[in-house]
This record gives structure tokens, C-alpha cells and sequence, in this order.
């Protein structure tokens, strides 16, 4: 009778503490839960706190049966095990987005994580002394233990790390990418650290291998080691040839590296073509001399292109590549802190040497944007970041054709690569959004990079001039239908091209489509960014999400209402 | 395309005279204030036009107007557009109180524009169709 009433008591005491302490690491689960981590240390850390959270539960019900089960053993009936409830669901995770993590947020896990460590501790060491005093195991009690001082361990390591972060990082957001690998470095792991590392040393080899990267969260790993470098060893860098190009560096530091490195190449090609120029001997030196003469070429028409312009932000050098097809990447605008930053992603026809209409567009897209955005900020980016195909040496090269898209699969991967680096970089924000115009074999690239990125690539994509974008519906871009739009003017010879998967301006592809306006009857490939049309306040209204306010075609000739069903309403509206 | 324009300065001067001429026909009577982005020379974009050309573009906001009167606003452009047998061409916004309308001079083929912008403030804008600056095409151009 004694064993029994003893047992019995055991069990009681130990309800009630698996009543108090069951959801010790609960807040902490849903606390991490509420955020849509891409790489680093969150992630592998939530997933080892709901594991813990588990063995929590398991040990003491472990622990509640085998004190049951002693009650039957000394003739008791069957105890009740009560149900150890506690839903951990996360309120909302969005993905993607520019949204950083409250530090407060951060707080209280350290603070549910210290306090689990007090308190399983001393729960620990009760429960074994009853279930020992009962002579039953104790290893459910030890589970307790092993969880507290997890708990405790990890409350030391991120409250040195958060301390840290407050130190360097200003601001009330935590950016999430510093977030995801420094304060919870601990459970990082991943190669980059080493290539990273390495490249303090200034070591090339690293920096090349590190830009071939474009894996997803390489750019948040970049961005949290640069803010955590601190200004002793930042300014080491930016000299170094080619660390602007690193995506995750805030655009103002890629800014000053490449405008260094373009100003370090052109001395350098300066002097090699004079040197180019002295030896010329040969008629078939030309090649050599020739070849430099292109690249200064180049660097002057970047300089160019960089001269500041009334009425515009000063420009941003986010990349640039002088060799081969040449690269250029320039934002006007800093996307780092703009409410709306759109990339413009040219195609077919497009090299260095031509990208002054691409440019231009960029420009109009930002002036345009910011006429009607009221107090939000635009940053507009043209991203000539690929080997884009050309029309004649298509002809004999597959790869640079149109009529192939190997280069937009290529190109795909640098711009999400480069997508990713906005969003590493960009100030926190919950409602800064991102989008991306994709022009002629553009979009097709565009789509490429959209389907690497499922719901972290952009909040509207706008498709003009598409050829197709590689998949069969819209859907399969990654995001809402309704948030990719198609604009077509009639007879643009590459929108129909439409042969890389469904044509977008089909109705069945499940895009919307949006009107290019007085473009409709002007029909040219590139008329979209015609200043002060229709077309362009269109894209600018995507842009700024002003979807309500597209512009619908009217009356042309006075009598006919072109594309009627797109604006049912309008002819009434209007006369009323 | 190589051919004479017109001038960047007689393109400024009908760039002006046509938003004013909107402006004084509306009531209220608007105070125009200039917007700063755009104004003046502007690349020209369109495709098969040679490099050089340019579009001159002002835009002025509409000023002194009440909120509420804005739908109201847009009625009397599109009619005063109609009125000087302007094109209007396209329209939208309307159905949630925010009036759009891009139209096209007659006869000279400036792109006009009453726009709606966040905060529930109005742009009313011109632009004129691409030309060589001083009205000739240089001697040697095209891209």
C-alpha cells in the first residue's frame, strides 16, 4: 500500500511539472517559425530547437508512463496520462521580401531559452529524484538535463552574437541575412566561410570563386560577413580588382570598388596601348592593339554613362566586364533603401557597346516611376549582367542565338544570383518590393532566373516583346499569375517569335496583360519606352503597383475602340 | 528620320503653350507648379529613330485643387481635348476616382497626359515628337 500511495504521489508530482514545463521551448520554436530564413544557421538551429522541443515532450511522457505503469504494477488502476498539448504553428512566414527581423523578437528567444535553462534544469533533478527514488530510470529526467544545458549554452552564444551585431549594424531591423548567418552562425556551416575568409587575405583565387558561385543565400553569407567586418578591414577590399562585382555588398561599396577597379583598368589599358601602339610593327599586331583599343573604348563609354544627370539619382556601378561581351550593371537609385527597385533586363541585340538605349530606359522607367509613387523611393537597374544573343553571330553560334536559349539559362542564374543580392542588402522593410522587367529574349532570361527562385525573385514580373519565357503557365514562374504581366505591341517581330514555351501574350499561358497604348498602332519592338506614352506610365504604374490606374486603349480615329474588352466600362466612365 | 525638325526651343514653346491652354480651361482654375523630373530634353527611344534625336517634355502639377474635385478635373481636360480635336487615346483609373487620360495633339502629334499619382495629386504633361536639338540632323549620325 505504502509503494503504491508512494508511486501514485511520484506520478502526481511529475504531472504537474510536465504541466509547467512541457512548453518550455514552445515561444522559441513559434518565435523562429514566424520567419522565412533562406541560409545560414537559422534554419539548421530551428530545426534542432524542434527537435529538442520534441525530446521535451517524449521524456516527460516517457517519464508519466513509467510512473503509470509502477501505480498499475503496485495494484492502482490505470492512471490517465494527460495530453501534453501546444501548437507551434507559425502565425504567417512570407517568403521573399525585403522584410528584416525585430531585434525584440530575437530578445525574447534568448530570453525563452534562458529561462528554459533555469527552469529544466531544476525539473530535471526533481524528476530524477522521483523516478530514481521509485527505482525506476532516470534517463528521462537526463533528457531535462541535456535540454537545459543546450538551452543555456545556446543563450550564452547568441547573446554574445546579438550584442555584436547591435554593435555594427545600425538600425531598429535586424537584416535578415545577418540575422540567418551571423546570429546564428554557430549553425552555419557552409563552405563560403573558407573562400570568405580567404578573401580578407586579398586572395584572387577565392574572389574568382566566389563570383563563379550563384547558389541561393550566397548572397546573404556575403552580406552579413561584410557588416560584421567592421572598419578596420572594409576599406582593405575595396581595391582589390573585381569585389564590386560580389552580390550582397551594399550598392554603395560595389559602387566605389568598381568605379576604383575601372579607374585602375583604363591607366592600366592606357598604358598598354600606348606600349600597344610603339611596338606596332606588324600588320597582324593589329589583332592585340585593336583588342585593348575596344576595352578603353568601353571604359570611356561607362564613364559616360556614369555622368551625372539632372533630374536623375546619381548613378550606381553595380558590375561591369570590359572583355568578351562586356558587362554592365547601373542603378539609378540606391536599391539598398528604395521602397521599389526595379531591374530591367535587356536581350536580344544587346552588348556593351549598344547599351545606351538600355540605359536610357532604365532612366525613363525611373522618372517615370517616381513621378507617380508619391513619397516612395525607385531604384531603377539595367542588368547587363549575361552574354545576351546577338542577331548575326547568332546565326552561327547556337548558344548566341535567339532562336536558343542556352544564354537565357545562363543569364537566368546571374540574375537570380543578382536578385538575391538586392534583397541581402536591401535595408529591412515590410513593404519595400521588388520587380523585374524582362524585354525581348529578356524575359525569356527573366523567366529562367524566376523559376531558380520560387517566391523570392520579384513581386510583380513584367513581361514586353516576350518571345516566351520557358514555361507553358504562368504559374510556373514562381509567384501569382496575377502579379506577371505581358505587354505586346502589335507586330513585335520577337513577341511573335513565341517559341520558348507558351507565347505569354496567350490567354492561356494565365498572365495579365497590360496595354503598351499608343504603341498598339505604332508596332516596334522597342517603342515600349517611349517617353511619355501610355506604355511607359503602364510600366511605371506596375512598378508602383498601381494596378487600378492602368491606362486602357480609347477611342483611335474617334469612332473605334480598339481591344474593347479590356475596358468595358471606359466609354461610359468617360462621358459621364 | 535624318530629315529637319523643328527646334528644341520652338518645341518647348508648344510643349508650354498646350498645358497652359488645358490649364486655363479648367475650374478651379489650377496653380501650375513644375515637375522637376523629365523636364526638358529627353532621349529619344523609339525604335529606328538615330541616335541624337530628342523629345522635349514638361509636366506641371496641378495645384490649388481640392481632392474631391479631381474625377471633375478630368471630365473638363478630355472635353477641352476634344474640343481642340486632340485625340484621346487612352484612359484608366477612372473607376476608382483616379483620372488617367493620354491623348495626342492634332495636327502635330504631341503626346499629352492628365495623370494620377499617389497622394491624390495630378500631373497634367506634354511631350513633343523626336527632333534634332537645333532642328538639323548632325552630318554624320545613325545606330
Amino acid at each position: 500500500m505504502a509503494d503504491y500511495t508512494a508511486a501514485q504521489d511520484a506520478l502526481k508530482r511529475a504531472t504537474l511539472l510536465a504541466a509547467d514545463h512541457h512548453t518550455a521551448l514552445d515561444s522559441a520554436v513559434r518565435l523562429m517559425n514566424a520567419h522565412a530564413w533562406v541560409g545560414g544557421g537559422a534554419q539548421p538551429f530551428t530545426e534542432i530547437l524542434t527537435a529538442h522541443r520534441a525530446r521535451l515532450r517524449s521524456s516527460l511522457a516517457a517519464a508519466l508512463h513509467a510512473l503509470a505503469d509502477l501505480v498499475v504494477r503496485h495494484g492502482g488502476p490505470a492512471p490517465a496520462i494527460p495530453a501534453m498539448t501546444g501548437d507551434v504553428a507559425a502565425i504567417s512566414a512570407t517568403p521573399g521580401g525585403f522584410q528584416g527581423i525585430d531585434p525584440r523578437a530575437m530578445a525574447g528567444l534568448l530570453a525563452t531559452l534562458d529561462q528554459a535553462g533555469h527552469t529544466l534544469a531544476a525539473a530535471g533533478s526533481r524528476l530524477a529524484a522521483d523516478l530514481s527514488g521509485q527505482g525506476l530510470s532516470a534517463q528521462p529526467a537526463q533528457a531535462l538535463g541535456h535540454i537545459a544545458t543546450w538551452a543555456t549554452d545556446q543563450t550564452a552564444d547568441l547573446r554574445r552574437r546579438l550584442t555584436r551585431i547591435r554593435q555594427t549594424v545600425p538600425g531598429p531591423m535586424l537584416p535578415a541575412a545577418i540575422t540567418a548567418y551571423e546570429l546564428f552562425g554557430a549553425h552555419a556551416g557552409e563552405a563560403p566561410d573558407l573562400l570568405l575568409s580567404q578573401l580578407l587575405k586579398r586572395d584572387t583565387n577565392a574572389l574568382t570563386r566566389l563570383l563563379a558561385r550563384q547558389d541561393t543565400g550566397l548572397a546573404a553569407r556575403i552580406n552579413a560577413w561584410w557588416h560584421t567586418l567592421g572598419n578596420d578591414l572594409q576599406p582593405r577590399l575595396l581595391d582589390m580588382a573585381g569585389f564590386g562585382l560580389l552580390n550582397g555588398l551594399p550598392a554603395a561599396i560595389r559602387d566605389q570598388a568598381n568605379r576604383r577597379w575601372l579607374a585602375t583598368e583604363k591607366t592600366r589599358l592606357t598604358t598598354a596601348l600606348a606600349a600597344a601602339t610603339k611596338s606596332f610593327t606588324h600588320p597582324l599586331d593589329i589583332g592585340g592593339w585593336e583588342q585593348v583599343a575596344n576595352q578603353l573604348r568601353r571604359i570611356e563609354f561607362i564613364e559616360a554613362q556614369l555622368q551625372p544627370r539632372p533630374g536623375y539619382p546619381p548613378p550606381l556601378l553595380l558590375g561591369f566586364d570590359v572583355t568578351g561581351q562586356g558587362r554592365l550593371i547601373v542603378s539609378w537609385g540606391d536599391p539598398d533603401t528604395a521602397d521599389i527597385t526595379v531591374t530591367n533586363v535587356s536581350g536580344l541585340t544587346t552588348r556593351l557597346e549598344t547599351a545606351a538605349g538600355d540605359l536610357a530606359q532604365a532612366r525613363a522607367l525611373w522618372q517615370q516611376a517616381t513621378k507617380t509613387s508619391g513619397a516612395q523611393t525607385v531604384a531603377s537597374i539595367t542588368w547587363y549582367g549575361y552574354d545576351a544573343p546577338q542577331i548575326d553571330p547568332g546565326l552561327l553560334s547556337p548558344s548566341r542565338s535567339v532562336a536558343s536559349d542556352d544564354a537565357a539559362k545562363r543569364g537566368g542564374a546571374a540574375l537570380a544570383a543578382f536578385q538575391d543580392g538586392l534583397h541581402a542588402a536591401h535595408e529591412p522593410s515590410s513593404t519595400a518590393r521588388a520587380v523585374v522587367i524582362g524585354h525581348s529574349y529578356g524575359s525569356l532570361t527573366t523567366g529562367q532566373a524566376a523559376t531558380l527562385r520560387p517566391g523570392r525573385f520579384a513581386d510583380d514580373l513584367i513581361l514586353v516583346g516576350s518571345p516566351g519565357v520557358g514555361v507553358e503557365h504562368a504559374a510556373q514562374l514562381g509567384l501569382d499569375p496575377k502579379h506577371v504581366w505581358v505587354g505586346e505591341a502589335g507586330g513585335d517581330p520577337v513577341a511573335a517569335l513565341g517559341r520558348f514555351g507558351t507565347d505569354p501574350g496567350h490567354d492561356s499561358f494565365g498572365a495579365q496583360h497590360f496595354p503598351v497604348g499608343r504603341n498598339i498602332w505604332t508596332a516596334a519592338h522597342s517603342s515600349y519606352w517611349d517617353p511619355a506614352s501610355a506604355s511607359l506610365r503602364n510600366m511605371g504604374r506596375l512598378i508602383n503597383g498601381q494596378y487600378d490606374d492602368l491606362e486602357q486603349p480609347h477611342h483611335l480615329d474617334g469612332a473605334q475602340l480598339l481591344m474593347p474588352e479590356l475596358a468595358p466600362d471606359l466609354v461610359d466612365q468617360l462621358d459621364r | 528620320m535624318n530629315q529637319p525638325t523643328i527646334t528644341q526651343a520652338q518645341a518647348d514653346a508648344r510643349v508650354t503653350q498646350l498645358i497652359r491652354d488645358t490649364a486655363a480651361a479648367l475650374t478651379p482654375p489650377p496653380r501650375l507648379e513644375l515637375v522637376p523630373h523629365g523636364t526638358g530634353a529627353n532621349d529619344c527611344l523609339h525604335d529606328g529613330e538615330p541616335e541624337g534625336k530628342v523629345v522635349i517634355n514638361r509636366a506641371y502639377w496641378l495645384r490649388d485643387i481640392p481632392k474631391s474635385q479631381s474625377m471633375n478635373i478630368g471630365r473638363q481636360v478630355k472635353s477641352y481635348w476634344e474640343a481642340q480635336e486632340h485625340r484621346i487615346v487612352s484612359a484608366g483609373g477612372w473607376q476608382v476616382g483616379h483620372p488617367n487620360i493620354g491623348g495626342v495633339s492634332q495636327p502635330d502629334g504631341y503626346l499629352l497626359a492628365l495623370v494620377w499619382t499617389e497622394g491624390d495629386n495630378l500631373y497634367l504633361e506634354a511631350t513633343s515628337p523626336c527632333l534634332w536639338p537645333d532642328g538639323t540632323p548632325p552630318a554624320r549620325n545613325g545606330r
